[in-house]
This record gives structure tokens, sequence and C-alpha cells, in this order.
């Protein structure tokens, strides 16, 4: 249960509750209170509402689809990210931070920009008419789903699989096992702990994808994210709409903590390593890079293409025009830009603070504890907007109503579905630290709050470090909860901005609006090329 | 070991502090200062409303969240405790749902009187109008000729030789989508069903969004439908915002499709400051404001005397009682209107 011996058992009782003390506050106070007050404001003390939902069966049907997509996304995100993960994990070749800074570019893109993109590149190979239609299908989602969640396992994977000693591989191959077999019996089963947490972060995503159901899966696909913001918002029924968020909590907590048990259950403290890379041949490189391109790129490349200005005007004044103010928002783009890198650090502070404080009780905590926020810390991320949005005004009431309209609310909110990423990349690197670290720490008398600090920090850095980037990415690209979060318009971010350029006709400012997303999408490249910078040299 | 346990300390009273610190500042100086709520899409030139302080000693916090519906949605949750003093921007599609949520205090300015009379909207004690527009089928002027013209009505969509033109949004999550098909149960009647039938049958495209359909499907953002809902000021909006600058629009408007969105302010129920957000609410009809809205917010004002920027000038007259529905009635029916659209068109 704990490492440090029995005799230490109560002394650390007593500390853990003091450390786990502000991440259970956190929750509370923007999660579980939220949601229990939409639940209250439902039921009522009845399940009448309950039994007239499960008694439609569109109902069951929206579920159905909610959970396959959520799975199958899941599933094909990891599958096909694996090539580069093993790329990452083996090799060492110039280009390789810029090309971890690249992949995590589609995290931060409106979905609405994503939406259109894919449109267009659907569009461009003749996919949207004819034999092959991947117009509003299930295909259209899942493709999506794996340019924007592929980064998370490519990122949460590789950076546990780097962590990890090539011994027990070395041994299998000199007892003559095949490299296919090697990495099906020995390697896979030791990645399982990074795996579980990947598939449980991209499951939690998938589940509450809202822009990217809505315009590719178009009007016939919804999921129960889309009806519960269909119910509460354009039929004003709050009430069939937090039923379904009920169901959609049940539904998340019950799948996420399966996926979090298997995390645990796999995880073996075990020596750790700092691999020596290979340098690859010519031709692998240049098949990872045709891969990533096919993968990430043609999106990518639409975006670029429709950000600049074919007109004569000049090719970049879709970029220049940003710094002055349109009439239909009342700030400059560029000042959205600024807000939204504001939040996001602040957001990112916030979710590296709470997420570090959250993974050592998780790691080092009695089992309820631990199981309590392991699975708290996660959820956040499958439940629907609409229902933290419409939570958070029913519970900020009396002395708390001032929050309701404060500007910390949205940095707050980022970074409740920022810690997710913390500490899904960061307990498996923690659980498998050697006990030995611990004890020896012991010995020398360091006290175990310390040591917890001392060695976690240190020995799990780099998966911090991908959770840190995570929470500012995701920062960044937020929009559905900022969206419920009322604000002066001054603080605008750019996402909202970039919806509410797409929402007047014309072409210069539909070119803003992509100019925008590409520098917001260069801004994250850039941050997490930085932080891997920093990581490199440290 | 101490070290660990004040920085969550101090951290969180940090934090307590902020979140108390952002409360109205201008509260401190005995200053009155009324609290305006509005939708994303509100916009205002910079600095009207410091003329709306120096008039009246009066300041203004704007603060705004999502759409339409979210807003009204926001108001009924926060009936008993609101966060601001007024709320702009409930539309008379959404009308009836507000004033039934009982959220809103009876105010009628004064300059109410001087809103242009053929506008014939939804009077109530509760409501003030300030601006209004259309939802229209917009057409890609290139894409007709002589030898086939773009549709006169909307009946001509009936004609199979207008057949795969057409892109729409679901009524059930946009608004436009939900204007248009508001349209053609008033201009059909009750043969709405089958005229969503045949238009089925010839081939429509339906979009979640507007954005999807306008620069997803229609020839402006470069697909293939030459006909799609949007609104009568797009026309407009594509002329100041073409790239490169044009002389007249790419686009026009099929008249009789059109259904007219009124926005309205009102006051909330249990505001502190009602004296403040009557003279909000005045000074959101006052002409300075009226003219100030076209060009921010692509809507029309309606205050008979305030003059239109030049681009507004080709704003469509359209008929005031063209496509008219009462907001009682669609509050009573549009749940019911949308799904009988779902299955005829979905399904």
């Amino acid at each position: 249960m704990d490492r440090n011996g029995a005799s230490l058992k109560s002394f650390i009782r007593f500390k853990e509750w003091g450390i786990a003390l502000l991440p259970i506050s956190f929750f509370t106070l923007l999660f579980f209170l939220p949601v229990f007050y939409i639940l209250r404001e439902t039921f009522n003390y009845s399940f009448s509402p309950l039994r007239e939902v499960f008694d439609n069966s569109r109902f069951w049907s929206i579920a159905w689809f909610t959970l396959w997509q959520a799975l199958l996304s899941t599933l094909f995100s990891i599958l096909f990210a694996f090539p580069t993960i093993y790329l990452f994990t083996k090799y060492d070749f110039r280009g390789n931070r810029f090309l971890r800074a690249v992949v995590t570019i589609p995290f931060v893109l409106p979905t609405v920009v994503v939406g259109s993109a894919f449109t267009a590149v659907f569009a461009r190979f003749n996919l949207d008419t004819g034999t092959v239609n991947l117009r509003h299908t299930v295909w259209a989602i899942l493709f999506a789903h794996i340019f924007l969640n592929a980064s998370i396992a490519i990122r949460i994977i590789s950076t546990f699989w780097e962590g990890l000693n090539d011994h027990p591989e070395s041994q299998s191959r000199i007892l003559g096992a095949s490299r296919i077999s090697t990495f099906f019996q020995i390697t896979v089963p030791r990645l399982r702990p990074a795996l579980f947490s990947a598939a449980a972060t991209i499951f939690l995503f998938c589940v509450t994808s809202f822009g990217v159901i809505l315009i590719l899966g178009g009007p016939k696909n919804s999921t129960i994210e889309t009806e519960i913001w269909r119910q509460a918002i354009w039929r004003g029924d709050i009430s069939t709409a937090s039923v379904f968020a009920f169901i959609q909590l049940v539904f998340v907590i019950f799948l996420a903590s399966t996926l979090i048990r298997a995390e645990k259950k796999t995880s073996l403290s075990e020596d750790l390593s700092v691999k020596t890379k290979r340098k690859p041949r010519k031709g692998i490189i240049v098949f990872h890079f045709t891969y990533l391109f096919c993968l990430f790129g043609l999106p990518i490349f639409t975006l670029l293409e429709r950000s600049l200005n074919p007109g004569n005007s000049g090719l970049f004044t879709f970029f220049t025009g940003l710094t002055k103010r349109t009439n239909v928002i009342p700030i400059t783009p560029i000042s959205s830009l600024w807000n939204s890198l504001y939040f996001a650090l602040l957001a990112s502070f916030i979710a590296l603070f709470i997420g570090i404080l959250t993974s050592i009780v998780i790691v080092h905590g009695s089992k309820k504890l631990s199981s309590f926020l392991n699975v708290s810390a996660s959820i956040p991320l499958g439940v629907s907007a609409v229902t933290i949005g419409f939570g958070i005004f029913l519970a900020f009431s009396g002395p708390l109503a001032n929050l309701r309209t404060s500007q910390w609310m949205i940095p707050m909110l980022h970074a409740l579905l920022g810690v997710p990423f913390v500490v899904r990349s960061v307990v498996p690197s923690m659980r498998r630290i050697p006990a030995m670290f611990y004890e020896n720490s012991k010995l020398l008398g360091v006290n175990p709050l310390k040591s917890w600090f001392n060695i976690d920090l240190k020995l799990s850095y780099r998966s911090l470090v991908v959770g840190a980037g995570f929470s500012f990415a995701i920062s960044l690209g937020e929009f559905g909860a900022t969206s419920f979060l009322p604000r002066n318009p001054d603080t605008l971010t750019a996402p909202l901005v970039i919806y509410r350029l797409l929402n007047t006709p014309g072409e210069e400012l539909r070119g803003q609006a992509m100019a925008l997303s590409v520098i917001l999408a260069g801004i994250t490249a850039l941050s997490i090329f930085l932080v891997e910078l920093v990581r490199k040299s440290d | 070991m101490k070290k660990y346990l004040t920085i969550p300390a101090i951290t969180m009273f940090l934090c307590i502090l902020a979140c108390g610190n952002s409360e109205k500042v201008t509260a401190d100086f005995n200053e009155s200062s009324v609290t305006l709520i509005t939708h994303d899409s509100f916009a205002v030139s910079e600095g009207i409303f410091d003329i709306f302080t120096s008039e009246t000693g009066i300041s203004v916090d704007q603060l705004s969240l999502g759409d339409t519906g979210q807003l009204i949605a926001t108001s009924i949750l926060t009936k008993d405790d609101p966060i601001g003093d007024v709320i702009f921007g409930i539309d008379n599609t959404f009308l009836g749902r507000a004033l039934n949520a009982n959220i809103f205090t009876p105010y009628t300015s004064p300059i109410e009187s001087r809103i242009a009379e053929e506008l014939d909207y939804e009077k109530s004690d509760y409501l003030t109008p300030i601006d209004y527009g259309h939802v229209c089928l917009n057409y890609w002027k290139d894409s007709f000729n002589d030898t086939f013209p773009p549709p006169k009505s909307i009946d001509d969509l009936l004609d199979p030789s207008y057949s795969n033109l057409l892109v729409v949004q679901n009524p059930e999550t946009s608004s436009p989508g939900l204007a248009f098909l508001l349209a053609t149960i008033s201009h059909f009647g009750d043969n709405w069903v089958s005229f969503w039938q045949t238009l089925n049958q010839n081939g429509v495209s339906v979009t979640s969004d507007w954005e999807s359909s306008y620069y997803g499907d229609f020839i402006a953002g470069g697909g293939e439908n030459s006909i799609v809902v949007s609104y009568a000021s797009s026309p407009i909006a594509e002329l100041i915002y073409s790239d490169p600058p044009v002389e007249i629009p790419p686009t026009a408007i099929i008249e009789d499709s059109c259904f007219k969105q009124v926005e309205y302010a009102g006051i909330l129920k249990n505001t502190k400051n009602k004296p403040e957000a009557e003279a909000l609410i005045d000074f959101l009809l006052s002409q300075r404001f009226q003219e100030d809205i076209p060009l921010n917010m692509f809507m029309m004002p309606v205050l008979r005397e305030a003059s239109l920027p030049v681009a507004f000038s080709i704003y469509p007259t359209i008929p005031s009682d063209l496509n008219l529905i009462s907001p009682n009635e669609i509050e009573s029916n549009r749940n019911n209107w949308t799904e009988i659209w779902t299955e005829t068109v979905l399904r």
C-alpha cells in the first residue's frame, strides 16, 4: 500500500491529507459542487426523469454511438501513433525536438477550424461525393479524432518508454526470440501503464468531443455531449439535459476508473535507464516524415494555405490585419492572443501545481484517497462543458457569487482540464521509481515528504514537462467551457475570436481567422519546442 | 516539511484575495454602475459607453457569453442572484422562453415611441427592441445567368431544375436554421412539411452550423452549393470584407424567404440598479448608439431617425409583415416543429 514502511504510516497519513487538501478543494469547488447542483436540480429527489429517458429508444442509440465512437477513436489514435512513438523512443535525429513540437499542434486548433480543414481535405480528394463519401460519417469523426488525439498517445507513451531500460528486451533477443515477438511479448506488457493512461485520457476527450461531432458528424450523428447541449440550449429542457449529464457522468466514471485501475495494476517499479539512442538510416527518417505528413500534414497544410491571401494586396495581409480592430469584434485579434497566452500560462501553472500534489497522493497515499483522487483528477475531462458551465452558475451563490464573473474562473477551469494531462502522464512514471530510492533516503534521515518531492519530481521531470505542455496547449485552444463563462469582452480568448471572425461573411474575416489559428498553432509548437530544449539541457 | 504546506496555504490565500478583488472596483467609489450581459456577437465602437458615462455618471460593466440560447439559459439559472442588470440579445425566436421564465422587471422606455412603426415588432412591457435583421436565402450570382435565372421565390425551389443547389442548417442546432424553418412554416402554412419533403427529394444539404454551410458547402467558401441560408446583411458583409475589394456583392437574397429577427434588451428582475438599468436601455435606443449598430453587428437600427451607413443603403426593403409568426406561437410549437422537420429531412 505505501512504500515507506509501516512504522511511518500514521505520520504519513496525516501529512498525506495535508497535501491532498488543496487538490481536493480544487476539484470540489470547480467540479463536484457544480455537478452536484446540476443533478439536484434535475432529480429533485425523484428518479422519474431518468426513467423517461431510458424508455426512449433514441437515447440508447445515442449512448451506444457515444461509446463505440470513443472506444474506436481511442484505439485508432494509439495504433496510428505507434510508428511515431517508436521513432521518438529509439532514434536520435536532427529535428526530433521540432517534430515533437509539431505533433502537438492539432491539439490547440479550435475544432471549428479543424472541422472546416477536414471538410476541405475531403473535398480536395473527392471524398465527399460518389462511391467513397466521408461527408457526415463516423469515418470523418474518426479521422479527426485520430488527428487531434494521436499526439496524446505519442507524448505520453514515448516519454514513458524512453525511461524503460532495455535489459529484458536484450535478454529475449539473446535467447533467440524474434524482434516482433520480443516487442509483443516483452515491450508491450511493460508499456501497459502508459498505454492505459493514454487510453483513459483519449477516451475521456472523445466522449466530450463537441465541434468534431457537430461539424464533421453532421446533423444525423449525435453523442451524449451534443445531446446535452441541444437539450439545454436549444430546447431549453434543462431537466432532460441533466439526465443526460448524469448518465454521461456515470459512464465516464465507470470507464475511466477501469482504465485507471488497469494502469495501476500493471505498473511495476523498475530500474530506470537513460537509453542510448541510435542514429536512424535515411530511409527510416523519410518513411516517418511521410507517415507524419499523412497523419497531420494535410489539414494543417490546408489551414496554412487559407491563411495566405491569394489576391494582389499581399500574401500576408491576413496576418498584418490582425493588429487592427475589425468592427465585429471588440478587441484586436492580436490582443486576444495575449489574453490566451496569459490565461494559458496561469492555467498551466495551476494545473502543474495541483497535478503534482495530486500525483504524489495518488502514488504514495492510502488506497482510498489515492483511488479517489486518481479518478477525480481525470473525469472533468469527460464531463460536458454545459454541465460544468451551468453547474457553476447554480453552485456559486451567496459569498461565492462573485466567482462566477471573476477573471480567475477562466484559468481555473482551463487548469481543471489540464490537471488530467499532468496526472495521466506523471503517475505512470512516478509509480515505477524503485522503492529502494525512498528507503535509502529514509535511512539518510530525510523525511518521507521531502523525499517524495525530491525523488518524484526529479525522476518524473520529463513527464511533468509533457503534462505541462498539454495543459498549456489545452488552455490555448479551449472553447467550450470558456464560452459559458461571463467575461468582459476585453478578455476574449483567441479561440473565441476565431469563432466570431468565422461568423460573419467575407474573405478578409475568414482569412484572419485562419491566420490567427496559424499563429496559435505556431505559438504552441514554439513553446513545446522551448520546453524540449530545457528538458534536453537538464 | 512545513515549507511544503505553506506554499499551498499562501497560494490559497492569494487566490481568495484575488477572487475578492475582481469584484467591481467602481463600487468602492460610491459611483453608480450597471452591468450589461450580452451574447458573444455583441460588438460596439470603442468608447461608446464612455459617452453614456459622461452623460449620466453611470459606468457600464460589460459581460459577454456564448450565444442567445446560452444567454437565456444562464439568466434563468441565475434568476435569484443575477450576474448583471441588463441583458441584451434575446431575439423573437426565443422571446417566449425568456418571458415565460419570468426573469424580467417591466420597463417601457420613453424613446420606444420613436421606434419605426412599420417594424411591426412584438410589444412587451418587459422587453425593448434594440435592433433587427433578417435571415434569408442567399445565392451566388455567378452561378446563374439569363438561361438559368436565380430562383425568384422560395416556391421556385420546388422546381427540380434547382435540385442539389441548396444548403441549410439544422434548426435544432443553429439560429439561422431555425429562422428559415419558421419562414417556410409561415409561407407554406399547413403544406410546409410537403415543401421539405420535396426539397429532400430534390437534394438539400444540411449542416449543423452556419459556418459549415456558408464556408463549407456554399460557393463563397469553395463549396458547390449556390444557395444558402444566411442573413439579409450577408451581401453587405461580403462587400465590406471582400479581399480583393469588389464594387458589387457577389451574392444576393431571395426576398420572400426572409424571416425577421428582432433583438431585445430587458432589465433583470432582481437587479439592484434599476434606475441605472433604465438609463442604459434608453441609451441603447439613443440615436448615437443606434447608428453604431449596423457596421458592428450587421443588424439594422430600430430607431426611426437613425441614419444608415452608406454600405447599408443596399439593405433590402422587406415587407414588415412577411413570414410573421408571433413569439408565443413559436414558443409553444418550436420543439414540435423541429421534431417534425428532423423526421422529414434527417431520418
